[in-house]
């Protein structure tokens, strides 16, 4: 890819979403975008945890760059996740976009309530495959020079 | 003379004797009748008699054929004594000052006077002695010969008594009273008359002024339309004015004296009053008066009348024995009246409770000191209280805890503005809703309370129940659009990435599936703001719907630019609302008058009327129009009176409005002709209430 990170790694990204479609779309918009990345997915809350803590079968896995998360998840849901991120010191440290598929006031504001970096709303129209791409990229050279990455 | 001696002596002893042992002091004799008793010779006696007349002690007088006569004159004493006396007396009377006591000679010249005469007639007794005392009369009297007559009759009756102005010597007058007496000698030849004059006017003038007030009392207590009476200590007549007689049925011969204990009394409820309750007896006993004892008599035929009395003490009264004045008025008419007056009030009254009594509400009646004048059935049993607890006690007295709280507020301020309330209150108490109206007059309340808890529980279902239905709705929309985001996604990812790969025949497929799912992704977004309009809604306030005008222009402004649509607007009020919604009414009626405007560009007129308290805003077009039997589906949901292949939409736009519109409490309306042009009007209420 053409527009990877400084050192030329490409982004790890963290998908947390249950939706297999979704899951698919997701990838299909990065593969539209500009972005070098490399797109690890937990189906749940529960294994989206053990990812970030290396925990069991994710004992050797990346720290992600930036999360992406659909609050509507089983076992342990979006906004549980999104706490226990925002309450661990090191973890708080990751860029987390919310996932939605509404555009309503009410779960914009959540969103915000819950301390989430920024929300976007899912695809539908080809171009806003690339709208995700974009923001993406976006956050990603803003958090870009935070010390997460060196972890 | 001494010479006579001792016989000349006896003789002078005996003829003194002789005369005062007559029958008639003043009897006259001649000396031959003297000599003739005393039987001594007639010379003797004749210089004896010569010899008293010197000293004055008998009188004498020659008759007709030159034979003398003598007498002892009347009235004077023959001894120094008597004398004395009578120069007293005669100093006496000169110096009496009440009474003007003077002689007047027989032809009525003056012949003396006295100091009281001075006084009272202002003469001295240089000025008038001589003068004729017809001076004393008026001009008048002295025309008709009063004093001649006067003189006259006292010649001929020896006195006579007159009362009449006479005239001072000022020329003043006074009111005299005059007795004048004849003086006659022995043999009856008047010698003259004693005038005593007495000046009266002022006596007199007292008796005028009491004859003048005996008139007018008198005066007055026929004229008052009322019968009076007095009445002495033992009840009995003293005086009686016609007013009375003809009330008692008693004429004056017969009243007097009297007993008004012989006249029955009744009460109110026709029981005899017996004598010692009745109203003198209380004042008579008591020395207070009463006023307006109510009673009733049967006096006159039998006929009972209703006397109002009135009965005070005599004050001040000459005689000892206390009587009272009773004033008696005939009220009969009057409490006729006043009866009817009353039958006529209870007929009303139990009319109205009648009424009151039927009607379902709760209602009761507060005058303007907030006591209960008024309460029906239904009121008692709302309030839990027997009827009959409230009549005559104060709202705050009967329900003090309700005092400070919200019906005393609602309360003063009906009666203070003198306009209608009407509230809505939960009553703790009693468990209930209750729904007051209030309506004031200048007497007070009338409060009419309806329990509207089963409305309200009602209500509140219905409003749980909307809810419901709006959460299931939102969920609904909100969840579809999951799957259908999957398949509008993926519609797209095979519309992209397989363009060459798909024959016509599948590319048109794909068409018509991405077409279906955009449609149902719109209508789904619809739905979500239809089933939000309430729940979701922005508090109220100011809206300037020139600026909301002006938002929804703009949002439609490729529209607009692509339809060459001309819009024009009056001046749009401010109004109380959500403005996002109200943009949401503008752009749906503008997108629809731009949209069905037919062939040629749209033409698009927003007006607003004002009417009373309200706004009613217009969207006028001239395009296709609606048929009239189709009004009413527009604003249903998903209602489309036209294919999509002629017109696009998702048959929710105007739902939306309405729904909108009712939010804001206001009422959509169409007015349209097919071909000829529709206008969407919606009220609202304005902000400057």
């Amino acid at each position: 890819m053409s527009n990877e990170t400084n050192d030329g790694e490409p982004i790890e990204v963290l998908l947390i979403e249950d939706n297999p479609g979704d899951v698919r779309l997701t990838k299909e918009a990065f593969k539209e975008g500009q972005v070098g990345t490399t797109l690890h997915v937990a189906a749940d809350g529960v294994e989206a945890l053990d990812f970030l803590y290396r925990r069991e079968e994710y004992a050797d896995a990346p720290r992600p760059d930036i999360i992406l998360l659909d609050l509507n998840l089983p076992r342990k849901d979006g906004e549980e996740v999104l706490e226990e991120i925002q309450n661990d010191t090191d973890l708080s440290r990751i860029p987390v976009i919310v996932l939605t598929s509404s555009k309503t006031t009410e779960d914009i504001t959540k969103f915000y309530e819950l301390q989430a970096n920024a929300y976007l709303v899912k695809p539908v129209e080809p171009d806003e495959f690339v709208e995700l791409a974009r923001a993406l990229e976006e956050f990603w050279f803003r958090f870009a020079e935070l010390p997460t990455r060196t972890a | 003379m001494n010479s006579s001696g001792s016989t000349s002596d006896v003789t002078r002893d005996d003829i003194e004797r002789l005369f005062s042992t007559s029958d008639e002091p003043c009897t006259p004799f001649t000396a031959s009748e003297v000599a003739e008793r005393l039987e001594c010779p007639e010379r003797t006696v004749e210089r004896e008699l010569e010899a008293l007349a010197d000293r004055d002690e008998v009188r004498t007088r020659e008759v007709a054929d030159g034979t003398r006569v003598w007498w002892r004159p009347p009235g004077e004493a023959n001894s120094t004594d008597q004398q004395s006396e009578l120069r007293e007396f005669g100093a006496f009377v000169r110096a009496v000052k009440d009474y003007a006591i003077f002689m007047l000679n027989p032809d009525g010249t003056v012949a003396s006077w006295n100091e009281g005469a001075r006084r009272i007639k202002g003469y001295s007794e240089d000025e008038i002695v001589g003068r004729h005392f017809s001076t004393f009369y008026t001009e008048e009297d002295n025309k008709n010969e009063v004093p001649e007559t006067n003189l006259q009759a006292a010649a001929t009756e020896g006195h006579t008594e007159d009362e009449g102005w006479r005239v001072r010597q000022d020329g003043t007058r006074f009111w005299a009273n005059v007795i004048i007496t004849a003086i006659r000698d022995v043999d009856g030849t008047l010698q003259g008359f004693t005038k005593v004059t007495r000046d009266m006017t002022e006596q007199r003038e007292y008796e005028l002024q009491l004859r003048r007030e005996r008139d007018l009392t008198e005066q007055i207590l026929e004229t008052a339309p009322v019968s009076i009476c007095v009445l002495d200590s033992n009840r009995e007549f003293v005086r009686a004015n016609q007013q009375a007689l003809d009330l008692l049925g008693a004429d004056e011969a017969s009243v007097e004296g009297d007993s008004i204990e012989s006249k029955n009394l009744y009460d109110g409820a026709g029981d005899f009053v017996p004598s010692d309750e009745r109203p003198w007896t209380q004042v008579i006993d008591t020395g207070k008066s009463v006023y307006d004892y109510q009673c009733r008599s049967d006096w006159t035929e039998g006929d009972r009348r209703w006397l109002s009395i009135n009965v005070v003490p005599l004050e001040g009264g000459l005689s000892d024995d206390s009587g009272v004045v009773v004033a008696i008025e005939d009220i009969t008419a009057q409490k006729e009246r006043e009866r009817q007056l009353e039958e006529r009030k209870s007929e009303l009254e139990s009319e109205l409770s009648e009424i009151l009594g039927r009607i379902s509400d709760a209602f009761f009646a507060l005058d303007d000191k907030w006591q209960f004048t008024h309460l029906n059935e239904r009121a008692a049993e709302l309030f839990q209280q027997p009827q009959t607890g409230f009549a005559g006690r104060s709202f705050w007295e009967v329900f003090p805890e309700r005092s400070d709280g919200r019906l005393w507020e609602e309360f003063h301020r009906a009666m203070g503005t003198q306009e209608p309330v009407d509230f809505e209150l939960y009553d703790e108490r009693l468990e209930a809703w209750l729904e007051y109206n209030v309506y004031p007059s200048e007497s007070g309340l009338s409060i009419y309370i309806h329990d509207i808890t089963d409305r309200r529980e009602y209500q509140r279902k219905l409003e749980e129940s909307n809810e419901r239905l709006e959460q299931f709705a939102y969920a609904a929309s909100h969840d579809l659009q999951e799957p259908l985001r999957m398949v509008s996604s993926y519609l797209r990812l095979i519309e992209s990435r397989y363009d060459g790969v798909l024959d016509e025949e599948g590319q048109e497929f794909l068409e018509f599936a991405v077409d279906g799912a955009d449609r149902m992704r719109d209508m789904i977004n619809s739905l979500l703001k239809y089933s939000r309009v309430e729940t979701r809604g922005d508090p109220f306030e100011p809206v300037d719907l020139n600026d909301v005008l002006d938002e929804a222009r703009n949002d439609l402004r490729r529209a607009i630019a692509e339809s060459d649509a001309a819009i024009t607007a009056e001046t749009l009020p401010t109004v109380e609302g959500d403005a996002s919604q109200l943009r949401q009414v503008f752009q749906n009626l503008l997108e629809n008058a731009i949209e069905y405007s037919g062939d040629e560009p749209p033409r698009v007129h927003v007006g607003a009327e004002r009417d009373g308290g309200s706004w009613t805003i217009s969207v006028t077009d001239e395009g296709i129009g609606i048929d009239s039997k189709d009004a009413d589906r527009v604003f249903e949901v998903f209602q489309r009176l036209h294919t999509r292949e002629e017109y696009e939409g998702t048959g929710i736009g105007l739902a939306l409005c309405e729904r909108i519109v009712e939010r804001h409490g206001g009422e959509m309306s169409l007015d349209s002709e097919p071909g000829e042009g529709s206008t969407f009007s919606f009220t609202i209420s304005s902000n400057d209430e």
